[in-house]
């Protein structure tokens, strides 16, 4: 067990190491020229090579990778071109947007996802795990920025309840969670599907199980057999992909969070790959990387924790 | 009669996701050949209008049938997804097939790899890659193959381990056999009903990773029409004309349900204790 | 104080008297906030680290004031410095400054201030984004602590303009390294705080040498990118003014609304069809005049809801020298046809067109791809990014055709520059222009200008499709804001509440 852990360890390390190596490139091939991006049109040759010189554009590429990844071990993220101000401030202030969004969508999914991934496996084969089986397909489909259209058009437009979007900022607690309430929503469309599906193969899985069927001989109430013991143990499965899930939520939210102008952390990479602010964005993209490899490696360990059988390695 | 259509007969599902699909090929094939108005004629005097016998879906901000774009945009939106699930399948069976005939170090190295591209935020990845190759259809199509590369590869390595096991290709192996031949022969026609179920699945993905790239700006280039795009016209003129973006978004969803429901259905009549992978 | 703010303080201060005479709305007296929505973010905050025109809408004369200021006609009157003087050859400026004008942390300007300043726009390691347009100082000199004198290698008819861009503003030794981030200026507001990706608040400078002038405490400026957006936080009541909106599409909705005020006004972008002059078959004039017969000006200020102004030339229709040239080559696809047929092109050709990820781009693009295709030039779009557009479009000249807008003014100087993006070269041009910059009468320049103007009109040497208008959109009991935009500022002086 520890066996397998250290290996997936090593391998996530070995991973990120990788991805620090083709994010710098992707960010190096970038087309355009950040120092005339920052002077304009009017700057003449010697200006742009005087500030190029300045932000150590002009060195050799090992140097620049070997400082970045200096700077990385030390937890120095650098300082924003485009804003001066440093990275770590600036990303910092964008997951105040981003987390609460992806935490309130993905909660949203959970409260939503677990009672009718019950009712379907309860219903199993009837009419009632059909109507949720074909919703969730509805959920897989629909683009969830178009659902964010769909979602302004109706409560921000014509009820007009919600704001079609932007941020006021958390100063004003209120209306910063009534922002974040559609853009959830959107965002959670998907989610929904995914984990109604699991929460019902994981129930149908579970109440096949011996202990079920001595609770319902015992003559324990139905509600108590699904609730008290079933979703108990089918809810590990739900528990993992829902983990999974987050670590994509946060990266992912960039199109919903271009529906709904937040400022987020997927509108910053975003903004920054349009500014050629490099600094950001590789940073950011090694950040999230790391979100995602942590996240499975923690997912590994419930694994390994929950359930004691030996696994290899997929 | 083959057992397998007489199974599909009383599936339900697989045979209105059959349906969507024929209908949207069917109309892609058709805009190739008749739109009711030229797709990219302007006409700045009929901006914005509603619905009417002549303009059925009413006409765009500059002037455009909008059914005549929709047309052409089921057109882009299928041929980005074919297209991008085609070279990521085929990159990613190659891969995967080698991996499980070789092992070790090719098997370590590929594994690596696929953790390596799945580590990455996709959205962020394929705006990345848009931004150095520059905004088009055909390098949108290439950021989607390159996440389709590794979900085939992981699948086929699979599916082929477990048959690499099975007695006839040790036979084989016996016989003389090199594992090229073995992968050609043998591997490949047995997991042929894995990888057609894998990419109806991920032909929906595709054209849904489309429709998000070209939302942003990063798919198809105008006048071609592509729903994504659409999309977000139509959110600048949500107060003027909401139905402008109601069309597209539907469009893209019934397509995507379309491949979905088929999806599962061939899972059902193939072989229903399949493992699919899912990658959003 | 300069005649224009005392005129409009007094006119201020009638109308104060006038709501004050109606009595119930007196209350409104002590609003003195202000948001201002804003279609673009600025990256830094020093007009001399970064090009970006957002910076020099938030901070300039806000914050950072220049030498001269230029006032809501274009016009440029007294700044930092109160009067000047210029020698009779043009080639020697003596500048007096403003006595007691503290920065806002305390320290004061004076003449070592000014010249630090100035240095740093030609110095040889210079780094300012507009250093070319200070090439032509020689030196700088303090005379006294009150006074500097600028000494110019070749005259230059436009130094004084040059001196009053907040390109060139004053700023103080101690902070100038800072000012990216915390800018200290000598200015009517103090930085106060910086949300990225969200807003720039500026509170009341203390320091103010005239207090009366300011009659706003607090002002944010928030970033509002998206055209529905601004619509709606407008409607919602989060921002009060957009002093440039930036979707004429959605002006209707507004002007249904009776608490907002819609002026339209002028600004100094000419939007123009960018050509390569240095490419084939560009290279041609009869080319160049096929399009533009093939530019059908009307439909493209329709794509743009009506809001714009067609010219035939480079130059605004507010400038005093501008001559009407639009109807140099009009509207006529038979003329297109016949002349792309002499150039040798009968069936026309293929083109692409390079657009930069801007509003008038994006809404004019399709339009003048349609356009061009109707005399037989077929036109492939593709969209770029900003620093991809400078790249592949601007530096590296790697292009058919692009659209945007020239926002600078008197930037007709464009067209004599070498290895200009446009690939334009002649000689009779830059022989005109060296006699527009060396002019010492105004009058005589306006005549340059006007021959400058027909020289690249009839030289086809771009399309010009129209004049960007400036979309201004703010709460009906709103005074003061500007209506026109002769430079990208937001000038505070004197905006009130009423």
């Amino acid at each position: 067990m520890i066996d397998f852990l250290t290996r997936r360890f090593a391998a996530a390390l070995v991973t990120l190491a990788l991805a620090t190596v083709v994010v710098f490139t992707v960010v190096e091939v970038l087309p355009g020229d950040p120092a005339l991006v920052m002077l304009g049109t009017d700057a003449r040759p010697d200006t742009l090579a005087a500030l190029r010189a300045q932000y150590g554009f002009d060195q050799p590429l090992p140097v620049r990778y070997g400082r970045w990844i200096a700077g990385l071990a030390s937890f120095d993220l650098g300082a924003s071109h485009a804003y001066g101000t440093p990275v770590g401030k600036l990303i910092g202030d964008r997951l105040m947007v981003t987390l609460p969004l992806g935490a309130l969508a993905l909660s949203w999914a959970l409260l939503v996802a677990i009672p009718l991934g019950v009712f379907a496996a309860w219903k199993h084969g009837g009419p009632g795990d059909w109507g949720v089986m074909g919703f969730a397909q509805i959920g897989l489909s629909v683009p969830n920025f178009w659902f964010g259209i769909v979602l302004v058009l109706l409560f921000a437009v014509t009820w007009q309840v919600f704001p079609a979007g932007g941020f006021p900022g958390w100063q004003e607690p209120l209306n910063a969670l009534h922002a974040l309430i559609l853009p959830a929503l959107s965002l959670s469309l998907g989610e929904i599907a995914i984990l109604t599906r699991v929460t019902r193969s994981a129930m149908l899985d579970t109440l096949r199980e011996d202990y079920v069927r001595t609770a319902r001989a015992k003559g324990l109430s139905e509600s108590r057999v699904l609730f008290g013991h079933a979703l108990r143990n089918a809810l590990i499965p739900v528990a993992t992909v829902a983990g999974l899930i987050a670590g994509f939520l946060i990266a992912g939210a960039v199109i919903i969070e271009s529906v709904f102008r937040l400022p987020g952390a997927g509108q910053l990479v975003y903004d920054s790959i349009n500014n050629r602010d490099l600094v950001v964005i590789k940073n950011v993209v090694i950040l999230f990387t790391l979100l995602v490899l942590l996240v499975n490696l923690l997912v590994d360990l419930a694994y390994v924790l929950l359930d004691p059988r030996p696994r290899v390695s997929a | 009669m083959n057992p397998f259509l007489v199974r599909a007969r009383r599936h339900v599902a697989f045979q209105l996701g059959a349906v969507l699909l024929l209908l949207f090929v069917g109309t892609a094939l058709v805009s190739l050949v008749w739109t009711p108005h030229p797709y990219d004629e302007l006409q700045m005097r009929a901006k914005l209008l509603p619905s009417s016998s002549t303009y059925f879906l009413g006409t765009d901000h500059l002037g455009r049938d909008v059914l005549s774009r929709l047309m052409v945009g089921a057109r882009t939106s299928i041929a980005v997804g074919l297209i991008a699930v085609a070279l990521g399948m085929s990159a990613g069976v190659a891969l995967g097939a080698w991996a499980a005939a070789r092992g070790s170090w090719v098997d370590e190295a590929l594994s690596r790899a696929s953790d390596l591209i799945f580590a990455f935020p996709a959205v962020l990845i394929a705006i990345l890659i848009t931004s150095v190759l520059g905004a088009s259809a055909q390098n949108a199509v290439l950021a989607i193959a390159l996440f389709n590369v590794p979900v085939f590869a992981r699948v086929t390595r699979g599916a082929a381990l477990t048959l690499w096991g099975r007695d006839f290709i040790r036979a084989a192996t016996a016989m003389g056999r090199g594992p090229f031949g073995i992968t050609l022969h043998h591997v490949l026609p047995n997991i042929v009903s894995v990888l057609i179920v894998q990419a109806t699945i991920q032909f929906a993905v595709a054209i849904l990773a489309e429709a998000g790239l070209s939302y942003l700006g990063l798919g198809a280039q105008p006048p071609l029409p592509s729903w994504g795009r659409m999309l977000r016209d139509a959110q600048t003129y949500i107060f003027q004309a909401p139905e402008l973006a109601i069309w597209p978004g539907l469009a893209i969803a019934s397509v995507v349900l379309g491949l979905n429901m088929l999806g599962d259905g061939l899972r059902d009549l193939l072989d229903p204790r399949l493992r699919l992978l899912r990658v959003g | 104080m300069n005649a224009f703010s005392r005129r409009h303080v007094i006119g201020a201060a009638g109308a104060l008297a006038a709501t004050a005479a109606f009595g119930p709305e007196a209350w409104a007296q002590s609003k003195t906030r202000l948001v201002i929505g804003m279609s673009l973010e600025p990256p830094v905050l020093d007009p001399t680290k970064n090009a970006a025109a957002a910076i020099r809408e938030i901070a300039c004369p806000s914050i950072f004031e220049s030498l001269g200021r230029i006032d809501r006609a274009g016009a440029v009157g007294p700044g930092l410095a109160e009067s000047w003087t210029v020698s009779a050859d043009g080639k020697e400026y003596v500048f007096k400054l403003r006595t007691g004008v503290k920065f806002h942390d305390g320290e004061a300007l004076d003449a070592a201030v000014a010249k630090f300043s100035l240095d740093r726009l030609f110095a040889a390691d210079s780094t300012v984004p507009a250093k070319s347009l200070y090439t032509d100082i020689d030196k700088v000199e303090a005379v006294d602590a009150a006074t500097i004198r600028i000494v110019l290698k070749s005259p230059n008819s436009y130094l004084l303009y040059n001196l009053s861009l907040g390109d060139a503003s004053i700023m103080h030794p101690k902070s100038a390294a800072t000012n990216d981030r915390k800018p200290v200026g000598t200015g009517p507001f103090t930085f106060k705080e910086r949300k990225e990706g969200d807003s720039i608040t500026l509170a009341r400078s203390p320091t103010y040498r005239d207090a009366g002038a300011i009659r706003l405490d607090t002002v944010v400026f928030k970033v509002v990118k998206d055209p529905s957006a601004q619509v709606n936080a407008l409607l919602a009541g989060d921002v009060d003014t957009f002093p440039g909106f930036q979707a004429p599409e959605l002006v209707e909705r507004l002007r249904k609304d009776a608490r907002f005020a819609v002026v339209v006004g002028t600004t100094e972008g000419e939007v123009i069809m960018a050509t390569n002059n240095g490419k084939k078959p560009f290279d041609s004039l009869k080319v160049r005049q096929a399009m533009a017969h093939a530019i059908n000006r009307e439909e493209l200020i329709g794509a743009e809801s009506g809001f714009g102004t067609p010219i035939g030339s480079h130059f605004a229709p507010h400038n005093k020298a501008y001559v009407d040239l639009s109807k140099t080559y009009p509207f006529d696809i038979a003329k297109g046809k016949a002349l792309l047929a002499e150039a040798g092109h009968p069936n026309g050709f293929e083109a692409s067109l390079k657009l930069p990820p801007v509003g008038y781009a994006q809404r004019a693009g399709e339009v003048l791809a349609s356009q061009l295709g109707k005399i037989g030039i077929k036109v492939s779009i593709t969209q770029l990014q900003w620093p991809q557009w400078l790249s592949e479009v601007f530096k590296e000249r790697n292009y058919d055709l692009t659209i945007v807008a020239h926002t600078e003014a008197n930037d007709l100087d464009r067209y004599a520059r070498d290895g200009y993006y446009w690939g334009y070269d002649s000689a009779e041009f830059k022989a005109r222009w060296r006699e527009v910059v060396a002019a010492t009468d105004f009058a005589r320049r306006d005549e340059l200008l006007k021959d400058c103007q027909r020289i690249i009109a009839r030289d086809a040497v771009n399309g010009y499709l129209y004049q960007l208008a400036k979309i201004g959109v703010w709460k009906k009991d709103l005074i003061g804001m500007w209506e026109n935009s002769p430079t990208p500022s937001v000038d505070l002086s004197g905006v009130h509440w009423r």
